[in-house]
C-alpha cells in the first residue's frame, strides 16, 4: 500500500468514526430525554388532565 | 530534505494504524449506536403503551368534588384493642391511613425514582401478602440496630416465605430526603419492592396512628413494628426495638397469618368480603358503593359505555334584534332595521328625542332614546329617519 492509499484511508475512516461517535451521542441524548419522559410517566398515578369528568355533588 | 524509502514505509505503518484505531473507533460508534437505539425502542414503547393505559382508564366517574368515601354496606369483623405483641384473631385496622399518600421509591435506592403512592395502593400493600410494615427515621439508632435481626430473619426465611411476606419500611418524622436515607440503609435492611417516606406537614400517618385513643398504633418513639394481615389489619405490633424474644413472636405470627393465607375454604379469614380488607370486591368499585382503600380512585373501565355528550340546545325563538341561521343559532343582526330590509321605515314615535325610552318607543321607531345594541349607533338612514346601524355604514 502506497502512501497515498494510505492517507485517504486514515481520512475515510476518520470520517467514519466522528460521524459513528456524534450519532451514537445524539441517540443518547434522546434516549435520556425519553427515560426522563417514562419516568414523569411512571410518577403519574392518576389519569391525563382533560378526561378528569366531575358531575357535581355526591348523591 | 526528503525521505527515503525507509522513512515512506514508516509513515506509511503510522497511517494503516491510525487509520485501524479510526476504524475501532467508527465500529464502537456503531455498536454504541446499535445498542442506544434498542434501548431508546424499549422506553418508546414503553412510553407508548403507559400513554395508552393512561386514556383507557382516564375517565374518572367520580360524582364529588373529592374522593367519595361511601359508608360500608357490609359490616366489618369487630377489632382488636392493640398492646404490645398480639393483638387477637380480629386484628386492628388502619383504613384511614391507607388513604393517605406517601414519596415511594421503587426497586433498588441507587437509581432513585420518587412517586407518589397511596398506603392502600396495590403497589404498596398488594393483596394475598403479608406486610412488615417497619417505621423508621434516620436520626433513630435503636432503628438502624434492629435492621440487620430483620434482615437475617428474612434471608433465614426467604425459601418458604417467598413472595408471600414484604417488608414495607417507612420513614417518619425525618425530614432527609428518601433516596439518600434508603440508600444509606439498604445494605443492612432487608429487600423491599417500595420504600415510603412520610415527609408531609404534620406527620399525618403517626399523627393518624395516635390520634384513636382507643386503638392506639403509635405511642410517639420509633421504631414502630406493625405486622399486617391479608385483610390489611394490623395482627401484630411492637413500639421499640425488637429483641430476640420479639423477633421470635414475631415469627411465629408470621407463620400463622401465613396458614391464614393459604385457607381458602368458605368463610376463612382471607376469604371473607368487607371494605377495607385491601380486595377490590364486587360492588366496590362502583358509584354507590365505591371503596378508596380497596379499589383506588373510581376509574371508568374501558369496557364500560362512554358517557353520552349533553345534546346542544338550539333555541326555538330567536330574541329580538337576531336572526336564526340555518344550523339553528341565533345570529345578531347587523343591520339596525328591520324596516329597512323590506323598504318600510317603521313611524317615528311622537315623543322620539325627549331623552327618555318611553312606552311604545323602540330602538327601531327611536334609537335616539332607546340605545342601540353593542357595535351598533345610531345615526340618520337616507330617508331622514335615524336607525341602529353597523359604525362606519353609510345610511341609505
Amino acid at each position: 500500500m502506497n502512501l497515498k492509499v494510505a492517507r485517504l484511508f486514515v481520512l475515510f475512516t476518520g470520517f467514519l468514526a466522528l460521524c459513528s461517535v456524534g450519532a451514537a451521542a445524539l441517540l443518547g441524548l434522546r434516549l435520556r430525554t425519553d427515560r426522563a419522559v417514562w419516568h414523569e410517566l411512571q410518577r403519574s398515578d392518576t389519569c391525563a388532565q382533560g378526561e378528569v369528568e366531575r358531575k357535581g355533588d355526591a348523591p | 530534505m526528503t525521505g527515503g524509502p525507509d522513512d515512506e514505509t514508516r509513515r506509511t505503518q503510522v497511517y494503516i494504524w491510525t487509520a485501524l484505531f479510526n476504524l475501532f473507533l467508527a465500529l464502537a460508534g456503531i455498536g454504541l449506536m446499535l445498542w442506544i437505539f434498542i434501548a431508546d425502542r424499549g422506553v418508546r414503547e414503553d412510553i407508548a403503551r403507559r400513554r395508552a393505559e393512561q386514556t383507557a382508564c382516564a375517565r374518572r366517574v367520580i360524582t364529588a368534588p373529592q374522593p367519595m368515601l361511601v359508608d360500608p354496606t357490609e359490616a366489618a369483623p369487630p377489632q382488636d384493642r392493640p398492646r404490645e405483641g398480639y393483638f387477637g384473631k380480629q386484628g386492628t385496622e388502619i383504613r384511614a391511613a391507607l388513604r393517605l399518600s406517601f414519596e415511594a421509591l421503587r426497586g433498588k435506592s441507587s437509581v432513585p425514582v420518587l412517586e407518589k403512592l397511596r398506603l392502600g395502593s396495590p403497589e404498596v400493600l398488594p393483596e394475598k401478602t403479608i406486610h412488615v410494615v417497619n417505621l423508621w427515621a434516620t436520626w433513630c439508632e435503636p432503628c438502624r440496630d434492629e435492621m440487620p435481626d430483620f434482615k437475617a430473619m428474612f434471608a433465614r426465611r426467604a425459601a418458604d416465605w417467598g413472595a408471600q411476606v414484604r417488608f414495607l419500611p417507612i420513614q417518619v418524622k425525618d425530614e432527609s430526603e428518601p433516596g439518600k436515607a434508603y440508600s444509606d440503609i439498604e445494605r443492612i435492611m432487608p429487600a423491599a419492592p417500595v420504600k415510603l417516606a412520610d415527609r408531609a406537614l404534620g406527620n399525618p400517618l403517626t399523627t393518624l396512628l395516635e390520634s384513636d385513643t382507643d386503638r392506639t398504633l403509635f405511642k410517639g418513639g420509633l421504631p414502630v413494628t406493625l405486622l399486617l394481615d391479608c385483610n390489611r389489619r394490623v395482627r401484630w405490633g411492637a413500639f421499640k426495638q425488637l429483641n430476640s424474644g420479639s423477633l421470635v413472636d414475631l415469627e411465629r405470627v408470621v407463620d400463622q397469618l401465613r396458614a391464614e393465607l393459604e385457607d381458602t375454604s368458605p368463610g376463612s379469614w382471607c376469604t371473607q368480603s368487607w371494605p377495607g380488607n385491601g380486595r377490590c370486591e364486587d360492588g366496590e368499585n362502583t358509584p354507590a358503593g365505591h371503596v378508596l382503600e380497596d379499589c383506588g380512585e373510581l376509574k371508568r373501565r374501558p369496557q364500560d359505555p362512554a358517557v353520552a355528550p349533553v345534546a346542544e340546545v338550539v333555541p326555538v325563538e330567536c330574541p329580538e334584534g337576531s336572526e336564526a341561521t340555518p344550523d339553528g343559532r341565533c345570529k345578531r343582526k347587523l343591520r339596525g332595521n328591520l324596516g329597512a330590509a323590506t323598504g318600510t321605515p317603521p313611524a317615528q314615535s311622537a315623543t322620539c328625542g325627549n331623552g327618555a325610552c318611553d312606552g311604545g318607543e323602540t330602538r327601531e321607531t327611536c334609537c335616539d332614546d332607546c340605545p342601540c345594541d353593542a357595535l351598533l349607533v345610531c345615526k340618520a338612514a337616507g330617508d331622514g329617519h335615524k336607525r341602529c346601524m353597523v359604525k362606519g355604514l353609510r345610511g341609505g
